[in-house]
């Protein structure tokens, strides 16, 4: 039997508890698991890179790429065109002969694995969207993939290059050693995508009404690839689900578009008396001052003035982002602009929105309120935000991030009106992706390996900021709740949480809420809101600006908090066993004279319902002498305290696999009540079955497991004893509608 | 009218990754002679969705449930489809509950009092999301049975009781 079919078969057992004793006692003994064994050999040994505690080791180093970008945005033929001057160092102790660049555009270049990868096929019931049959046919209106038209070191030398796929090789004139720095030019161009039609995390928006567009632009230059200690290049190809792996820099960046946009982006504006207008320059100034409201710099008037423009000038709009690891930016004669300044810590942030008339009122209601909640939230959690800016732009159907700016979805009705999921979804959405800001862009982890390192911390400080921020969310993800559907599924379609992303069936719940309920348990059941919140900020200040791997996370939290987590690690994130304790037995007894004894039969026939009386057992004397010593034992004084004690021997057993702590809630027959929390480890030496004696002054009149549903157990029918047929949903509406 | 709520079609598929699945669970009740039926869908994809077919609801809104449910009805009805031993069986339709960012609709089908099999196809928010995963949980008399994942590749299971 294997292990699934077993567990399968444990499930449908479950309501005949009279023969799932013995049929587990059986299997006992080969089952072991080893869900206590600490990870051990699971985890990379330590090296002086990365050191035992999950702090950057005492030569822990990173690279550093800064990149001095001109690109020109033209608004007729709808394409980027740029160059740049990449200064790389390598603080490596290897010495490079090459260095690989991310070609992140080349995704869509024709016959790309992204399209020739597809697993799709017509199905069964014969009817396909029209549109989901062209995505897979690859019919894009837009021809995509980069066109390198430059590549020289700084004297204009040609630089011998290979490209494979979304990965372009430089090959160096001579080694790059330790502490030496590399400058090259690269000058390209592309057709920027449309969004509608051919999908993407960038691209632009086309609105027929005004004729204009929505430009959000980002993995728009060749990007150099991450190279560090763990794994060398990290070169894997950009097939579409795992995100990105990028090197921190220095940013300036000149982006040229017609004089009647408005444009946001990654940094700091560094001639903002030039690009705007008199008027405009002065409500921006008001903005960075305003600390209690946004206040609004272009308003709805001045945007549908601008709409009408139809510039053909183009003017030049200089940024400047410092210890960054990505650049995007957005542009559109459509925007309407707020801003509000936020006090962190003494520092100011200016939380900014961008967005076209399509997107208010609610925009003007929400978004710009979203980035400084999350900003607050999550600076509490983890590091101040270290930015001067943070940016939410509104963009159709759509949520991505990148440093300091994010492209985020939420539009109302075109009457202005809006419904409450429109809104709920809006403001998670912003949540979500400004605070992809911490993670990945601040602890910058590799997303082409890890979804859940950015995306399960983050989800999980996304609930925080929803849940202390705002009356009433509907959340989505956090609670334990909110993961037993997933966890209970076929277990052949669930993959551990540690797993490549490409190779997830479903990664919304895989990366995003699996982690997110798998840290929130952490902090309230398993660590304690005190030790988990100062072991995840230990980890974010020791990340903060650099490269953590999983291990380095699992390290920290254990070493900042010393509660022993290797089992939790090993259940939640390296397997696929799912919570569910069931309570199988209990058995009530008192001291007396006379033992009770024990039936056979019903030993096996085990009711789930306590016995009408306690069971008797006698305390025999005590040997006169215990080993040497010389002390009489006081029989009688323990007796006595033991006479009017009602106890309770009660039988666990782990269905699930999922080794949790028990939580229980005693109900006495006078109707008070009593909480107890059995940790963890009362399952290391059987991971299957345990008994725990309890005892109390009163008599039980119920027990139940995980009271308040904050362990994701998915099958809460077994959690009581006397068992009660719990009358299902279906049932209480069902009787509502009667009544 | 469609070209804008077509967009929704793949919100997930490779950027802000969001659940697509909804989760039924269905009971066996043998002495009602009954197949009960609590279905979970979010919200925002039935809105969504409806809004495809241009109809523009406030799903999430309490005060609106007179207006919302009917059209509940008739896209579950459109979507559920069940036959027990082969024979078409129409499904009664009891209401809904907003809980949270979820919708909970309640439904049942009258069955034999013997049923060998039952034949579901669920085709729930397939025509919103190519990677739209519906779960189903059968129970027989409040018994966990079986549980099974439908996809737009197979929309179908046949159950055996």
């Amino acid at each position: 039997m294997n292990k699934n079919t077993l567990r399968i078969a444990f499930l449908s057992i479950a309501a005949l508890l009279a023969i799932k004793v013995n049929a587990q006692e059986e299997d006992r003994d080969d089952k072991w698991d080893g869900k206590f064994e600490q990870l051990g050999q699971l985890l990379p040994t330590p090296n002086v890179y990365r050191a035992s505690d999950g702090a950057p080791g005492h030569e822990y180093w990173q690279q550093q790429a800064d990149y001095n970008i001109k690109v020109r945005l033209d608004d007729e033929k709808q394409t980027i065109t740029g160059s740049q001057t990449v200064t790389y160092h390598n603080n490596s102790p290897q010495p490079l002969t090459y260095l690989w660049i991310q070609l992140d555009q080349n995704k869509r270049a024709p016959g790309s694995d992204n399209e020739t990868t597809k697993e799709f096929g017509i199905g069964n019931s014969r009817i396909l969207n029209v549109k989901s049959m062209a995505f897979n046919m690859n019919l894009f209106s837009t021809e995509g993939g980069i066109h390198i038209t430059e590549l020289t070191d700084t004297n204009g030398k040609d630089l011998p290059y290979t490209i494979n796929k979304t990965m372009m090789r430089i090959d160096l004139p001579k080694p790059l050693k330790t502490g030496e720095t590399f400058s090259f030019k690269t000058s390209w161009w592309y057709n920027i995508n449309d969004r509608f039609d051919d999908f993407g995390r960038s691209g632009y928006e086309y609105f027929p009404e005004d004729g204009n567009y929505v430009y959000t632009i980002a993995q728009f230059y060749p990007r150099l690839a991450v190279y560090d200690d763990y794994e060398g290049w990290q070169n894997k190809q950009f097939l579409g689900d795992g995100e990105f792996a990028l090197t921190f820099g220095d940013y300036e960046v000149e982006i040229t578009v017609p004089d009647d946009h408005i444009l946001a982006a990654t940094g700091e504006l560094q001639n903002e008396k030039e690009v705007l207008s008199k008027k405009h320059f002065n409500e921006f100034q008001k903005a960075k001052k305003s600390y209690d409201k946004p206040h609004i710099i272009i308003t709805q008037e001045d945007a549908v003035k601008n709409e009408a423009k139809k510039s053909t000038k183009y003017q030049t709009w200089k940024y400047k982002a410092e210890n960054v690891r990505d650049f995007a930016f957005a542009s559109s004669r459509k925007f309407i602009w707020d801003a509000q300044s936020v006090k962190l810590n003494g520092k100011e942030v200016l939380a900014m929105s961008l967005y076209p008339k399509e997107g208010n009122p609610l925009w003007e209601q929400e978004s710009t309120k979203a980035v400084v909640n999350t900003l607050h939230t999550y600076s509490k959690y983890t590091v101040d935000y270290p930015y001067p800016v943070a940016t939410s732009v509104h963009a159709a159907s759509i949520g991505m991030e990148y440093p300091m700016i994010c492209f985020n979805f939420g539009r109302p009705n075109p009457d202005g009106t809006f419904t409450d999921a429109t809104k709920y979804g809006m403001i998670g959405v912003i949540i979500h992706e400004v605070g992809h800001n911490f993670f990945p862009m601040i602890i910058n982890s590799d997303e082409r390996q890890w979804a859940w390192m950015d995306e399960g911390l983050n989800s999980y400080l996304e609930y925080r900021t929803q849940k202390e921020q705002y009356e009433n969310f509907p959340f989505r993800r956090g609670p334990a709740t909110t993961i037993v559907n997933y966890m209970k599924g076929r277990p052949d379609r669930i993959r551990p949480i540690m797993t490549n992303p490409e190779q997830v069936r479903q990664l919304g719940p895989n990366a995003y809420g699996k982690p997110a309920a798998a840290l929130n348990i952490l902090r309230e059941t398993i660590m304690k809101p005190e030790l988990f919140d100062k072991a995840l900020k230990t980890y974010s200040e020791r990340w903060a600006f650099k490269h953590p791997k999983p291990a380095d996370f699992f390290r920290t939290m254990e070493d900042a908090s010393a509660v022993d987590l290797d089992w939790f690690w090993r259940g939640w994130f390296y397997g696929t066993d799912y919570v569910d304790i069931s309570i199988d037995r209990v058995d009530w007894l008192q001291t007396g004279d006379t033992p009770t004894p024990v039936d056979t039969k019903k030993e096996i026939e085990q009711e789930l319902k306590f016995a009408k009386n306690p069971e008797i057992f006698t305390l025999a004397d005590s040997p006169e002498r215990m080993g040497e010593f010389l002390e009489p034992m006081n029989d009688n004084d323990y007796r006595e305290m033991m006479k009017d004690k009602h106890f309770y021997d009660v039988t666990f057993s782990n269905i699930g696999g999922l080794v949790m702590p028990i939580l229980l809630e005693f109900e006495f027959v006078d109707g008070s009540t009593e909480y107890k929390e059995v940790p963890v480890e009362i399952w290391r030496e059987d991971e299957h079955q345990v008994r725990k004696l309890f005892f109390f002054d009163k008599q039980v009149k119920s027990i139940t497991v995980d009271p308040k549903l904050e362990t994701a157990d998915v099958d809460t029918t077994n959690n009581t004893f006397p068992r009660k047929i719990e009358e299902s949903e279906f049932e209480k509406f069902k009787a509502r509608l009667k009544g | 009218m469609m070209k804008s709520a077509l967009i929704f079609l793949f919100v997930g598929l490779s950027v802000f990754h969001e659940y697509h699945v909804s989760v039924c669970d269905i009971n066996f009740n043998t002495e009602k002679q009954l197949l009960e039926v609590t279905h979970r869908i979010f919200a925002d994809d039935l809105e969504n969705t409806l809004k495809m077919q241009n109809i523009h609801l406030d799903v999430m809104n309490r005060n609106d449930y007179d207006v919302n449910d009917p059209y509940f009805e008739d896209y579950l009805k459109k979507h559920i489809k069940v036959k027990a031993n082969t024979t078409n069986t129409s499904i009664v339709w009891l209401g809904h509950q907003v809980k949270s960012d979820l919708i909970v609709c309640y439904y049942e089908v009258n069955v034999p009092k013997t049923i060998d099999k039952v034949h579901l196809s669920n085709t729930v928010l397939m025509e919103l999301f190519r990677d739209q995963k519906n779960i189903v949980h059968w129970k027989k008399d409040k018994v966990n049975v079986n549980s099974v994942v439908l996809d737009i590749r197979k929309p179908v299971t046949n159950q055996e009781f």
